[in-house]
């Protein structure tokens, strides 16, 4: 989904409902990669309103009007990240936990199904994000090091680490078969 | 040596060229491939109607003075030449008595040296000192300014006919 240019525009000109239109376009994508990510809908919801609310404040910062949809969804990144930094503390499955899931945790439909919605599901919320910016959004391993305040290093090993995992328990299914 | 996931995603001819000819390298492509199109096939979910709410509260309004700015202007403009023009003719009207009040002091110096008789010039003098009367009553510029002029036109009548009576 990507929102139109001359939508864009329209927006910076000051035109009311091209903002109703733009949030009605954008809003369940943004939406939706927040709650994957967090796993909460009253928190994805207000990330993703601020992210809006961000966007349409600062919009004439915004040089490429093309360029838009990646610019918000990398505002809701970047304050998806600032939550899960704020909430850490609280967060008790960790990436050491998640290391030591075994095939037999897993259901085995779903991995046919959705690969990325079960690799998603085993995930601390920080890696969900990582694994999400990598594979889906296709950024760089410098590009989630600004995101993330880590190391590429440490997103490098958390991608090769999960993919690595997917790839064990897929041959694993295909050895039983 | 394999490509790294990230050499895989974003490859160059050198990784291209290595992945053509590598079934594992392939192999985790297709599996980084399928990862990305699963995310398109994933379940879109939609916020609640009251997120738009808050949303719609911080959007930016739109400058309205366009409607407005262009008749301000011209008002503003109106006013500021309004006020020049009165000002400056305030003050060259300003000028304009004082010369006209100078010009009144000599002809009546010229007339007190001359020590006329009264007689000569009574008539006149009752005509200056009602001038002198308004004078002090009026409060216009221009007024005042016809005034000192009739003022000025009666001394020099004086001076002109007392003149004419000693040339003869």
């Amino acid at each position: 989904m990507i929102v139109n240019e001359h939508l864009v525009i329209a927006m910076k000109e000051g035109n009311e409902q091209s903002f109703s239109s733009c949030y009605k376009q954008l809003s369940p994508l943004i939406y939706s990669i927040v709650f994957r990510i967090c796993g909460r809908s009253a928190i994805a919801e207000e990330i993703m309103q601020d992210s809006f609310i961000q966007a349409f404040t600062s919009l004439p910062q915004l040089k490429d009007n093309k360029h838009f949809t990646p610019w918000i969804k990398r505002i809701a990144f970047n304050k998806t990240m600032t939550h899960l930094n704020k909430i850490k503390h609280e967060v008790a499955a960790t990436d050491e936990h998640l290391g030591s899931l075994k095939s037999d945790d897993l259901d085995g439909t779903l991995i046919h199904q959705n690969q990325l919605a079960f690799l998603m599901g085993h995930l601390s919320a920080e890696a969900k994000l990582i694994i999400w910016l990598f594979i889906v959004e296709g950024y760089s391993h410098k590009e989630i090091a600004v995101i993330t305040n880590k190391t590429q290093s440490y997103s490098k090993s958390i991608v090769s680490r999960n993919l690595e995992k997917l790839r064990n328990i897929e041959k694993g299914e295909n050895n039983a078969l | 040596m394999h490509c790294s996931d990230e050499e895989l995603l974003h490859s160059d001819t050198e990784a291209q060229l290595h992945i053509e000819s590598c079934k594992d390298c392939q192999q985790r492509l297709l599996q980084l491939q399928m990862l990305k199109a699963d995310a398109e096939s994933l379940t879109e979910y939609q916020p609640s109607d009251f997120a738009w709410i808050r949303v719609k509260a911080s959007i930016p309004q739109k400058k309205k003075r366009h409607a407005f700015m262009f008749p301000l202007s011209i008002a503003a403009s109106v006013i500021v030449t309004v006020t020049l023009t009165l000002f400056i003719n305030n003050k060259w009207q300003d000028h304009n008595i004082e010369q006209l009040v100078a010009t009144s002091n000599a002809y009546e110096q010229q007339l007190v040296s001359m020590q006329l008789p009264s007689a000569l010039v009574g008539n006149n003098l009752w005509e200056i000192s009602q001038i002198d009367i308004q004078l002090n009553l009026e409060q216009s510029k221009r007024s005042q300014k016809k005034l000192w002029q009739k003022r000025n036109a009666t001394l020099k009548q004086v001076l002109a006919t007392t003149f004419n009576n000693e040339i003869i």
